[in-house]
């Protein structure tokens, strides 16, 4: 049993985007370099680690089934 | 006319951001200094640059104890001339006009930008605080070869800085740099 | 490039029988052919002027250079002309004119009418299209490569500057038949408030007889008989400042159908109702006295204007804010409404009872999204004194592709999941698609427009085939230039593929087989009725008096000075590329 549905994960993951393209540009002002690359490699585990939330289900129901 | 709460706080806090906006301009204007670009500049004949005083021979001349005019021809599609050199801590006019369409003339990295218009005179005074190399782009497209339209400025000590064509020698220059390169008044790019 | 076209809808197939009979289309099978017909040229344009734009994306950053840089040019001139004038104006009068109809309840007092402006509006943009065109075709001597903004004394054959006039008197005639329908309407509903949706297209039409003036002026007066060679080339400030006349209010008239769709279709996709109609009245009044006595504000840097004329157009510019600020309130106010209306609770937990799954929704909330940050990046432009770091850097184009290329465009797409189905009487072929499609619009816009904002703050010009010199070197606040390229060419890619899922989904759409389902059109009624309005806010001939009182107060003084200065035809101006030997020299 998923906690988001597709529709759900493309939109929080559409969301993420503009967060990780403009965290080294914030990161800049006080002095912190982060290459883009790195930043989004950030926003794609961010991803992951919320498709995992999402598609691992913690209620006993679902574990014994 | 009936107007929600939340609506009549938000129409409020929107119409004090409008002014605040218009008052850091007006701050930028009487308080930094920074000055637009206007009609100060007056009219020319594009045909007949050659006989207008400045635009005969474009080029950097010596007017002031540390003040210097440079007189800039966009033609498609190159800049007249294509390499300017002043000295670091005088004050800078220039006067660029057109031979033949709209172009634009941006010293990159700052924020000395103008259009350049065939018939009009662009002025602007620049005041470059530290020595180095500064590009100078047209950014209004001018034709098929408008992406080879650039120049080069050079920015030098005044301690080093002779007028090319000129015998005038400079004197009384600043030694102290500032930070950064701007314009006057202007912000940091 | 070829766009799947809809099919004619003549015949009446067994699909839409099965209507219900208060739909659109059974009630306004004309009107339903009149809009699919102008989809059909907006989608075309669309298709069209997508592929010059990923062509663009990856020639300027040096990633695939399939052309030659001088032809670059003449597709950035297709790319912008396709796109903000055939796009966009094709779709909104697609829009409005069933949005008139819809909401006066009754059809055009004409179809020959109706017909002739739709066939005025083609030939126009044919003609604008064609001079375009042979301009890659070098044994011709016809060429537009002008870009939008066509400023003297460039100069394109006078077949693109008669169309371009000949495309804005059929926008004129189809103002003039909405009015007539209102008019035709008002006959029989005296002492009535006026509809919404009809309020906001005549406001919206009001807007543009004033705005087109400017350019109406400038290429009847000016630009077409020095194209033919029967007068001397005209001031090249005073063509400027007629352009930015129009250039300015024309993206209001993209941006009102938008706007329309926000108040009065979103609320209804999010499940609930406008919240106030007398502020939606307010924002398109604004609209109409503001949009146009502010085009100065695109000339800061134009040298031979004055300063207090720039200054009273940036005052007027940052007032034009407040109507887009109340548009974000109401709009936001609306759609919270309609969660709470699904069941949604909480501060922010209303937010995950709205319909993400449609793409009609997901599409327009995402570009009203973009529409905030374009709007920010546009205070930066009228900021008249920082616009000097950006003015013509790659960061303007950012800028707009925020603003026309989501705001309006992306919910041009959204809505075409809507409205396309109660035209056609189709069922969308896929939402997933759909909404796939959109959201891909919102992540590659987000590549590419803040790699273009900025490299613009870096100093990089816009329209620019190679902005790659010998003699530069530009520095970002963070990242390379080179990775700065890469990501706007990546938004771009991204970009164009989603157009081309759009043009499917449609497409496929306009041949579905399968009848729409529950196409009710009816739009719920505001929170706030106009009731609670004073009536002084219908009184459109006040508003439009008033609206011509502020041009003629923010742009006599202007022009004059500007006349005043080099005169309408100074000596010394020559056209490029000279092609057309000028008529008066041969005489003489």
């Amino acid at each position: 049993m998923s906690r988001l549905s597709p529709a759900a994960l493309l939109v929080v993951g559409a969301f993420m985007v503009p967060l990780f393209i403009e965290l080294p540009v914030v990161l800049s002002f006080v002095g912190v370099d982060l290459p883009m690359p790195v930043s989004l490699g950030m926003g794609v585990v961010t991803f992951v680690l919320v498709l995992v939330w999402s598609e691992v289900s913690q209620s006993p129901d679902a574990a014994d089934a | 006319m009936h107007v929600h709460n939340y609506e009549k706080l938000w129409l409020g806090a929107s119409l004090l951001l409008i002014v605040g906006f218009i008052s850091t301009i007006v701050y930028g204007a009487a308080g930094a200094g920074i000055t637009m670009v206007n009609d100060e500049g007056g009219q020319v004949n594009p045909q007949e640059l050659g006989n207008t005083s400045g635009f005969d021979d474009p080029g950097v001349t010596k007017v002031g104890p540390n003040e210097y005019e440079v007189h800039v021809v966009g033609i498609q599609f190159a800049f007249q001339p294509s390499t300017m050199e002043v000295p670091a801590n005088s004050t800078v006019t220039f006067y660029v006009t057109s031979r033949d369409v709209v172009h634009g003339f941006e010293i990159v990295g700052t924020n000395a930008n103008t259009m350049v218009i065939p018939g009009e005179v662009s002025k602007i005074t620049v005041e470059f605080d530290e020595p180095g190399e500064y590009g100078i782009v047209c950014h209004e497209y001018c034709g098929a070869g408008h992406h080879s339209m650039a120049a080069e400025l050079t920015v030098t000590e005044p301690s080093n800085f002779t007028m090319q064509d000129d015998t005038q020698t400079q004197t009384g220059g600043n030694e102290t740099t500032n930070a950064t390169a701007t314009p006057s008044g202007g912000e940091s790019a | 490039m070829s766009t799947p076209g809809e099919t004619a809808g003549e015949t009446v197939d067994s699909a839409r029988e099965m209507l219900p009979d208060n739909s659109f289309l059974i009630q306004y099978p004309h009107v339903s052919r009149v809009v699919r017909s102008l989809f059909l040229t907006a989608f075309v344009a669309f298709g069209i002027g997508a592929f010059m734009g990923v062509l663009q994306a990856l020639h300027r950053t040096g990633v695939a250079r399939l052309v030659d840089s001088a032809d670059y040019y003449t597709l950035l001139t297709l790319h912008g002309v396709l796109l903000v004038i055939v796009f966009t104006i094709f779709f909104l009068a697609g829009v409005f004119a069933w949005a008139n109809t819809r909401s006066l309840d009754r059809p055009p007092v004409s179809k020959r009418f109706t017909w002739f402006w739709v066939a005025t509006m083609s030939v126009g943009t044919a003609m604008a299209g064609i001079a375009i065109l042979a301009g890659l075709i070098p044994s011709t001597d016809i060429s537009a490569d002008v870009l939008f903004t066509f400023y003297a004394p460039l100069q394109a054959h006078p077949i693109f500057y008669i169309g371009l006039a000949v495309f804005i008197i059929g926008t004129w005639l189809a103002g003039i038949d909405w009015f007539r329908q209102y008019l035709a309407w008002r006959r029989e509903n005296a002492g009535e408030r006026i509809p919404l949706q009809s309020f906001m297209v005549l406001t919206t039409m009001l807007m543009w007889f004033i705005a087109t003036m400017g350019v109406a002026v400038e290429v009847v007066v000016f630009l077409i008989p020095w194209s033919l060679g029967i007068m001397p080339a005209p001031n090249p400030l005073l063509t400027r400042t007629l352009f930015w006349f129009f250039g300015h209010p024309v993206v209001y008239f993209w941006l009102m159908p938008a706007y329309l769709l926000w108040y009065t279709v979103l609320p209804k996709i999010a499940g609930g109702r406008l919240f106030s109609d007398p502020l939606a009245r307010v924002v398109f009044v604004l609209f109409l006295l503001l949009s146009t006595p502010v085009g100065i504000h695109h000339q800061y840097v134009d040298p031979g204007i004055a300063e207090g004329f720039k200054f009273i157009a940036m005052t007027n510019t940052m007032f034009l804010l407040l109507p887009s600020l109340l548009t974000a309130f109401t709009v936001v106010a609306s759609i919270e409404h309609g969660a709470r209306q699904r069941g949604g609770t909480g501060y922010f937990g209303w937010l995950k009872a709205l319909p993400w799954r449609d793409p009609a929704f997901t599409g327009m909330a995402l570009a009203g999204l973009m529409f905030a940050a374009g709007g920010f990046s546009g205070m930066i432009n009228a900021g008249m004194n920082i616009n000097y770091l950006v003015h013509n850097t790659i960061w303007v184009p950012g800028h707009f592709h925020l603003t026309v290329g989501t705001a309006v465009a992306l919910t041009f797409m959204a809505a075409s999941y809507w409205l396309v189905p109660r035209i056609t009487g189709r069922k969308l072929y896929s939402r997933p698609i759909g909404l796939f499609q959109v959201v891909l619009w919102f992540i590659g816009m987000v590549f590419m427009s803040a790699a273009m904002h900025r490299g613009g703050l870096a100093g990089i010009p816009r329209r620019t085939a190679e902005p790659q010199y010998p003699q530069v070197t530009f520095e970002t606040v963070a990242g390379s230039v080179s990775s700065l390229r890469l990501q706007l060419a990546f938004g771009g890619v991204l970009l164009f593929v989603s157009a081309l899922l759009f043009l499917m989904n449609v497409g496929l759409t306009a041949m579905n087989n399968k009848p729409a389902r529950n196409l009710d059109s009816a739009l719920p009624p505001a929170l706030s009725g106009p009731d609670q309005s004073p009536t002084v806010l219908d009184n459109l001939k006040l508003w439009a008096l008033i609206a011509v009182v502020l041009v003629i107060l923010a742009y006599s003084l202007p022009l004059y000075s500007i006349v005043q200065g080099a005169g309408l035809y100074p000596a010394g101006q020559e056209a490029s590329p000279a092609v057309i030997a000028p008529l008066l020299e041969v005489i003489a």
